[in-house]
């Protein structure tokens, strides 16, 4: 053993890492070698310096943190707010766009540009719907290459679902634990089952023996925190804002006539999530190709494949999460069988006794609460769904009203105590000033939420309906919208005009399909629009004066050739940045890959 | 590492300010620790430490599960770290080197002195991923998803550090810059 060898052994001893038999040789070499204890020796002198702290030494900055958020001082606070959520339930809000009241139409021949709105119009003409489904996953573990899953989609509009997931794969050993998953959404109640997930390198050992049950009651109509997911019956989140898809064709799957499109896993995210809210799965790459096959009358999904997308990065990140995927074959694929629309799902499951569980705090009433703002224009078809309200400590009172049409739907929520030092509706930071009736309205990047900020009200419209429905209804409350205090957040929402007056030779996409208006911030000499697309993806461009790149410090970054100059791009971070003139610029993005963000880059044009 | 119950992270994620301060107190001081050794600054890391935590409020709605969360807020830290590296770098006008710093003295005995300015004549990679290992106790995968970069290279880069440093603490010598 030579010493260098010797050292790096020593090293992967102190981390644990050598199998039993190197251990045992490694302590010969130990005792036997002066040189070897005293550089063992070191390393341990190393590592109990380095994790011997005082604690007197760290600052507390919890309050300095707190007041830099704009959160109010403890003893003002209302008492915490302790909701139980579902784990998984990580699909984001519907977003969306439907044509209401379009009547239906056949599509034939298949028009690749017109499935988005296809799609979205489907939404409406599904009211109940059951069907078989088939999964097999991939790469989850190395000793575990492929599994089986087979179970069953029961639907009644407009946010009522059951999912039953049971595992048929061969394990290894009685040591793996099955990954059967229940997942049930019933109105105010939403539960879900499943083996909790576990670190992959200490699998089967970190199985827990049991499913872990997670109840939500008292829930809200189509709430954020919980959502159904409903784009497993028709993915409207995933082809809100989209451009024209690749045509794959049409087939025939499971006796029905399907239209196929390639679209990326980022855009129909909430489709994936939705299939592994509960239990142990493997990751889906946002750029990883899905082949999704739909219904061609009804839209909902038929078939589904998800390929790993043949970029280094991606190759990069399989290695990091231990995949050994192989380009040209899948790594999901799910199959929708025995479709049956229309028909009565049986009665929900009730929820099993003993898991974790806790109220949303929402009580429903036969209509909405008396005062509260109620749009006087609804869609054709549009009825009353659910309402009530919120009252609890823990926040506002909450009025709360939703309507439905089949899987469509918009909600209203407002609150005449709203104490926030932002819009109430999480809108998120970057938002867009719009002219509402005689005031204004504020949209969320995605253009998924109005926001109003009244008099004596703060309201938000919701729903998965296109942001001029969503405008319309929230101008038919009658809310007089005003700007929002100067010290919010959202008052540094700036126009097109703000940017380019900010920033000389600021560069716009130029026919930018799949994306929706950008929210732009603009002050102190730098412009930041931020773009979203359907599902995920989204990106972020940024520009100001510069001259040339700071020094990169990321271990990944590599040159690359933009707009006929010398970039480079982080993997690791998304982030596409070169400069042109005086100009600096930036694409940043976690859901599109790097040749997407230099064609965006390419776009791009001085305005 | 302490992970919190998902429905403290959701919450908090609501914009319930309670359950957010939950998990400032959670992780305040692993990632202040993590800082002021990438850093070798303490004032430099409380300013980023509260960057961190500015930033993981605000993108805390983008937090999907699929890691660990406590990996996550390292990759915040991590990445508001070197914003602030680089910030000193430019406004230092170095290149490509790090200037060994004078590091403001520790309470503690000579030998953590003695290694805490070592530590900061490391190149940032090695010393963030020693940091990481070593004063943070993360395995290495941890280690390796919070940087971005491969679990072999966190383990030739921590290699590659403890010699460095055994080395200086035994001859004096500077640990040096190359990778």
């Amino acid at each position: 053993m030579t010493p260098e060898q010797m050292r790096k052994t020593l090293s992967r001893h102190l981390d644990g890492e050598l199998s039993a038999a190197a251990t045992a040789e490694i302590e010969q070499v130990l005792a036997s070698s002066e040189e070897a204890r005293r550089y063992f020796d070191q390393l341990v002198s190393i590592r109990a310096q380095m994790r011997q702290e005082t604690a007197g030494e760290i600052p507390d900055l919890a309050p300095s943190i707190l007041a830099v958020i704009g959160a109010p001082p403890p003893e003002s606070r209302r008492p915490a707010r302790r909701v139980t959520l579902a784990a998984g339930f990580a699909a984001g809000i519907v977003a969306g766009a439907v044509f209401i009241g379009f009547a239906f139409r056949q599509p034939l021949p298949v028009a690749a540009a017109d499935i988005p709105d296809e799609v979205i119009a489907a939404q409406s003409r599904v009211g109940a719907l059951t069907a078989r489904i088939d999964i097999v996953e991939r790469g989850w573990h190395p000793d575990v290459s492929e599994r089986i899953f087979e179970g069953s989609i029961q639907y009644l509009a407009p946010e009522s679902l059951w999912i039953e997931i049971r595992d048929t794969t061969s394990y290894p050993s009685s040591a793996w634990i099955p990954n059967h998953t229940t997942v049930v959404v019933d109105e105010d109640t939403a539960w879900s089952s499943g083996v909790a997930s576990c670190p992959t390198e200490s699998l089967p050992d970190c199985m827990p023996t049991q499913p872990r049950a997670m109840v939500i009651l008292d829930r809200e109509p189509f709430p954020d925190a919980s959502p159904a997911p409903l784009d497993l019956i028709v993915p409207v989140n995933g082809f809100s804002r989209a451009g024209e898809p690749a045509l794959l064709g049409v087939t025939e799957v499971d006796g029905k006539r399907a239209v196929g499109v390639s679209i990326t896993a980022a855009q129909v995210a909430a489709l994936l999530d939705g299939l592994t809210i509960a239990g142990n799965w493997r990751d889906i790459h946002p750029t990883d190709r899905v082949e999704l096959w739909l219904d061609e009358q009804h839209l909902v999904p038929l078939a589904l494949s998800v390929f790993p997308a043949d970029t280094s990065d991606r190759a990069l990140w399989a290695i990091r999460h231990g995949y050994d995927d192989r380009a040209q074959v899948p790594i999901l694929e799910v199959a929708w069988s025995e479709v049956v629309f229309g028909a009565e799902p049986i009665a929900f499951p009730l929820p099993p006794q003993g898991g974790a569980q806790g109220s949303a705090g929402f009580t429903d009433a036969s209509e909405p609460e008396p005062g509260a703002p109620v749009p006087l224009a609804l869609p054709d078809g549009m009825t009353l769904h659910r309402a009530g309200a919120i009252d609890t400590a823990a926040g506002p009172v909450v009025s709360i009203a939703s309507w439905s049409d089949g899987r469509a739907w918009v909600k209203v929520r407002s609150t005449s105590s709203w104490e926030g030092s932002h819009l109430f509706g999480d809108l998120g930071a970057l938002v867009r000033e719009v002219r509402l009736g005689s005031g204004v309205a504020y949209l969320s990047e995605g253009g998924d939420r109005v926001g109003i900020h009244g008099e004596d009200i703060d309201l938000v419209v919701l729903g998965s309906l296109p942001t001029d429905a969503l405008l319309e209804i929230a101008g038919s409350i009658g809310v007089d919208g005003r700007p929002v205090p100067s010290t919010w957040v959202e008052a540094a929402a700036s126009t097109l005009e703000d940017a380019r007056a900010e920033v000389a030779g600021l560069l716009v996409p130029v026919e930018l399909e799949g994306f929706g208006p950008p929210a732009i911030r603009a002050g102190r000499g730098v412009a930041t629009m931020s773009y979203a697309g359907p599902g995920d993806r989204a990106f972020l461009l940024t520009q100001a004066a510069d001259t040339e790149l700071s020094p990169p410090l990321e271990a990944n970054v590599r040159g690359v050739t933009v707009r006929g100059v010398d970039g480079r791009y982080s993997p690791d971070r998304g982030l596409l940045e070169w400069v042109e003139g005086e100009l600096g610029v930036a694409l940043a993005s976690t859901t599109l890959s790097v040749d997407e963000l230099v064609s965006i880059a390419e776009s791009l044009e001085s305005s | 590492m302490y992970e919190p119950d998902p429905e403290v992270i959701r919450a908090a994620g609501t914009g319930d300010i309670d359950a957010f301060e939950e998990l400032v107190r959670a992780y305040q001081a692993h990632v202040w620790r993590f800082l002021r050794h990438l850093l070798g600054d303490p004032a430099l890391a409380e300013d980023v430490t509260q960057e961190t935590f500015v930033r993981v409020y605000r993108k805390l709605d983008t937090f999907r599960f699929r890691s660990k969360f406590s990996t996550w807020v390292f990759q915040v830290a991590r990445n508001a770290g070197i914003d602030a590296l680089r910030a000193r770098q430019r406004r230092d006008r170095l290149l490509t080197v790090v200037e060994p710093r004078i590091v403001e003295p520790m309470r503690g005995n000579e030998l953590r002195v003695e290694l805490e300015a070592a530590l900061q004549s490391l190149n940032p990679k090695l010393r963030e991923a020693f940091v990481m290992i070593e004063a943070l106790g993360l395995t290495y995968r941890e280690a390796a998803r919070a940087i971005g970069v491969p679990e072999g290279t966190v383990k030739s880069r921590v290699h590659h550090a403890r010699e460095r440093l055994v080395n200086w603490m035994s001859e004096g010598e500077a640990p040096g810059h190359d990778t």
